[in-house]
């Protein structure tokens, strides 16, 4: 650890924490069909690919503890999910993908498509909810589509700061 | 072979021998002194510096695992740790504790900033987007309206602005004096919820679970997650909701005559909140109640004061499944843009559950159903003549709120 990656980190941290009021607050940010962007999602999972494995897991659960924390919960849901999925995602990145646009596009994408694929099947349809097919179509996927969004600028603007806030070798 | 003869042989024999001799003497003394050179220390030392180096056991750097060996990292068993620890910080921990109270001391004070700007940048594009005859007519009533304030003006701007808020709310504490209101602004509402908003105040201004929401113009919701300075509202959208309903007729804005007798549940589901329609559940098919009446809460579950009105009955329809009626209401409040409300934390007769006949607001109290518990959410539960709010058991994480 040197005072590159502490800066780098502070950096991601203001940056969810940022997104997390943008999230909030009424008509800050991207809304589709009256359902808002979980911006918090792609940030995590574009962080976790500039990352060694246990800093994208922190930051994964930092994400996951403001999710949750938004929804009215205490940390669980978002923070236990995204701690498991940056980690390998992390771990993907470093020994098995090589990381570009491309794939940080096809992650972020597939990784917010299953974390709100989860959150539908936890929180509607084993919860019960009437209509649960109505809510994953009018509801869910249009979360999905105004999430994946901003999911390009993301990646790029964390990309900047994973390879220049970084130690010159 | 003659004497003479062997002799010269051998001594032939002996010179070569001899000379072999002398030849292996001096490379053995021409060795032991390239030995002697070669142990000398400064070869010894450049030739152990140069000796291969051990081969590690750890793997270099820029090797890749295999996932296989990835499960067994140090890093690995860090991860497992660290979603134990999560486990049961969420078991522990429910709807809020030391988590939440500790994250809404950054976030409260950044989302009311936030929502301020936002809603301040949003009238100003509403004034943007207005034709020219709108904003003179406009300019004509703000004019009018700001000579109108600065006589009513005595006092500091901040005064001046929560009494202007508070002033809306002034009949209703007129009519019931045993309210005791805390007012609050909407500063969050998350995309992960259905029809839910935060409020920036909590416990430390006294509310608790279940207290009920309401505005000026009339019910609005229920808390249904505190911490010490924020709260989260469910609203009457959220098919989580349910609320003891009376209907009344309403024969002008407002005024409420005579009670028609129909009391049943307030509660939705998802299709109707998007069309931000609730629905007055288990009429009674002798039920008087037609487009028009007025709903209003019956106070029977101890969760809502009586009387607050919900809103206006738009028609009333046969259920799909069984032979009862219900009728569909449309709020007077809209929860989707509301900015300001008012959370009720004490009045009388809150906790405590009476069944129909207890009631003394009106007659039509005596002909209410038993509403049986909501089916919509698990965590419902249900109370003698009405069935209020489910989820009143916060400790639930999955299921208690969306």
């Amino acid at each position: 650890m040197n005072r590159y990656s502490i800066l780098r980190w502070l950096a991601y941290g203001l940056e969810l924490f940022i997104l997390f009021i943008l999230q909030e607050t009424p008509g800050l940010s991207i809304s589709i069909l009256g359902e808002k962007a979980f911006l918090l999602l792609p940030a995590a999972l574009s962080i976790a690919l500039f990352e060694t494995n246990l800093p994208a897991m922190s930051f994964g659960i930092v994400a996951g503890v403001l999710a949750d924390f938004g929804m009215g919960h205490g940390p669980g849901f978002h923070a236990i999910l995204l701690a498991v999925l940056c980690f390998f995602l992390s771990e993907l990145a470093t020994n098995l993908i090589r990381t570009n646009f491309l794939t940080g596009l096809l992650t972020g994408i597939l990784g917010c498509a299953a974390i709100l694929f989860l959150q539908w099947f936890v929180f509607c349809l084993m919860a019960g909810s009437e209509f649960p097919g109505y809510i994953l179509t009018h509801h869910y996927l249009p979360r999905l589509l105004c999430t994946v969004i901003p999911v390009p600028i993301l990646y790029y603007f964390n990309r900047a700061l994973g390879l220049f806030i970084r130690e010159k070798e | 072979m003659e004497p003479a003869c062997a002799a010269r042989h051998a001594s032939t024999l002996f010179f070569y021998v001899h000379a072999a001799e002398r030849e292996l003497c001096s490379l053995q003394a021409g060795l032991k002194e390239n030995l002697d050179y070669l142990f000398s220390h400064k070869l010894l030392a450049e030739a152990y510096k140069a000796r291969p180096p051990v081969v590690s056991i750890k793997p270099l750097k820029g090797v890749r695992l295999s996932m296989k060996e990835v499960l067994h990292t140090k890093k690995f068993k860090t991860l497992l740790f660290a979603v134990l620890i999560l486990f049961g910080v969420s078991i522990f921990s429910g709807n809020g504790g030391l988590v939440a109270s500790a994250l809404s001391i950054f976030s409260v004070p950044t989302q009311r900033v936030s929502t301020l700007v936002s809603n301040n940048a949003y009238t100003a594009a509403e004034n943007a987007a207005a034709s020219k005859d709108d904003l003179l007519a406009e300019n004509r009533a703000l004019r009018e309206r700001i000579s109108e304030l600065e006589t009513q003006l005595v006092d500091y701007y901040d005064l001046k602005k929560e009494n202007a808020q508070l002033y809306k709310y002034l009949d209703m504490k007129q009519e019931n004096p045993d309210f005791k209101p805390v007012a609050a602004s909407v500063i969050g509402r998350d995309p992960n919820t259905f029809y839910c908003f935060t409020i920036d105040q909590g416990t430390n201004a006294g509310i608790s679970v279940n207290d009920p929401v309401v505005t000026d113009e009339g019910v609005v919701g229920w808390v249904s997650a505190v911490n010490s300075i924020s709260a989260k509202v469910t609203t009457l959208l959220s098919p989580d909701t349910k609320i003891g309903g009376l209907t009344e007729s309403g024969t002008s804005a407002g005024a409420t005559d005579k009670v028609t007798g129909d009391s049943g549940v307030i509660g939705t589901n998802i299709k109707l909140s998007d069309q931000g329609l609730i629905k007055l559940q288990y009429l009674t098919a002798e039920t008087k109640a037609k487009a028009g009446d007025i709903v209003v809460t019956s106070g029977l579950g101890g969760l809502y004061p009586a009387n607050l009105k919900i809103g206006r009955i738009t028609s009333v329809e046969h259920e799909e499944y069984d032979v009862s009626l219900y009728a569909l209401v449309e709020p007077f409040v809209d929860v989707t843009t509301v900015r300001d409300v008012m959370v009720l934390t004490e009045f009388d007769g809150q906790g405590e559950i009476l069944s129909a006949g207890d009631s003394s607001s009106n007659a039509g109290s005596a002909s209410s159903s038993e509403a049986p518990s909501s089916s919509s959410s698990p965590a419902s539960s249900s109370t003698a003549g009405s069935s209020e709010n489910s989820s009143a058991s916060s400790g639930s994480s999955t299921a208690s709120s969306r």
